[in-house]
């Protein structure tokens, strides 16, 4: 029981504390198989490192740090591209959202503008005892409208026709 | 072993200069390499990641802090690529078929002997790698390749000492098993 966490201790003798190396010593001097187990370890370690000093050598260094530089160089045109198309992104979004309110805003000005004339017109009439989109009530609508001196559309046309008409004859 | 770059060179390629970044390259390539060769051990895809990891360190370069040395974070992102390498679904697939591809030069190209030697315990090694799990794999390729310190290797791989050790005694024992049998071959040629 003792070798075998002896052994598993060998395996890590580096990276054992003093004390534990200590422990491990004192063991293996005592225990021919620990002894032979250690030797054989350190036998090991020594090759390990020889292959861990080997240079490793790529086929084409050049060719790897040029890959490597072209990819940076693409890598930076690419960030000030993206950069460009973020701010005319955004430009532009910022932009169609003025226009959106602008638009929006001369909408319900112009809305709440017809909504009070409307409002007027049939608050007057209603309170009159004239019930809404009757002819009783266009009836009144109109009558106002010749009062206050206004002309509809259609009369507008056809007074601009008899004008046109009176042009015509008299050429 | 690399130069250490200068904390010049580093802030400067933080302020976007391709030219301190090529010096960066040029300081770190081969230990870059040579990190991802023995995790991976493939030529091809060894050389795509170094190539991946430098990218990612470019685009990442204003994350980086000042305490932390150049090289840890370098040997953090190509660990970290190279984990998901193993985790892709096509390597699983392709695990059995990796190569033995040694893009060595060995030192002592005057001995045959001693070049045969080395290539045996080489393959031994990568055979013996391929055995382990990624994490072990890293563990082993960076305490006992790389000769990192335990502080050092934790700090890459995020995870705790007593993490580090149990992975470390598997890869061990794994390995031993395998010089085992180099060790019983070296002693008949004596």
């Amino acid at each position: 029981m003792k070798c075998a966490k002896i052994e598993s201790l060998i395996y890590l003798y580096n990276e054992l504390d003093e004390r534990e190396k200590l422990y491990v010593d004192v063991h293996k001097d005592g225990c021919a198989s620990c002894r032979s187990l250690f030797v054989q370890r350190g036998q090991q370690h020594i090759w390990i490192r020889e292959v861990g000093a080997m240079p490793v050598l790529a086929a084409s260094p050049p060719r790897i740090k040029r890959n490597i530089m072209q990819a940076i160089e693409a890598n930076k045109e690419n960030s000030f591209t993206e950069i460009i198309n973020i701010v005319t992104m955004y430009w532009l979004r910022a932009s169609l959202a003025i226009a959106s309110i602008l638009i929006a805003g001369l909408f319900f000005a112009q809305r709440s503008a017809d909504y009070s004339r409307t409002v007027l017109n049939s608050t007057n009439s209603v309170s009159n005892g004239i019930r809404l989109n009757t002819p009783q009530f266009l009836k009144a609508h109109l009558k106002r409208r010749e009062s206050a001196n206004q002309i509809s559309f259609y009369d507008c046309l056809k007074q601009s026709d008899s004008e046109f008409l009176k042009n015509l004859k008299a050429n | 072993m690399h130069s250490p770059t200068t904390p010049e060179v580093i802030k400067a390629a933080k302020a976007g200069s391709v030219k301190a970044f090529e010096t960066i390259v040029d300081d770190h390539q081969v230990f870059a390499y040579r990190v991802a060769f023995r995790l991976i051990g493939d030529t091809q895809e060894a050389e795509d990641i170094v190539q991946e990891s430098f990218i990612s360190l470019w685009k990442n370069l204003d994350r980086y802090r000042a305490d932390l040395k150049l090289t840890t974070w370098l040997y953090r992102i190509i660990v970290n690529k190279c984990l998901d390498y193993f985790k892709s679904t096509t390597t699983k697939q392709n695990k059995n078929k990796v190569a033995l591809q040694f893009a060595v030069a060995l030192a002592d190209n005057n001995n045959p002997e001693k070049e045969f030697e080395s290539n045996e315990l080489l393959k031994v090694i990568h055979d013996a790698s391929k055995l382990l799990t990624p994490k072990q794999r890293a563990v082993f390729v960076l305490r006992d390749l790389e000769g990192l310190e335990v502080s050092e290797v934790c700090e890459i791989l995020s995870i705790s000492a007593g993490n580090l050790k149990s992975n470390l005694y598997y890869a061990r024992l794994a390995m031993s098993e395998k010089l085992k049998s180099f060790n019983e071959h070296e002693t008949s040629y004596l």
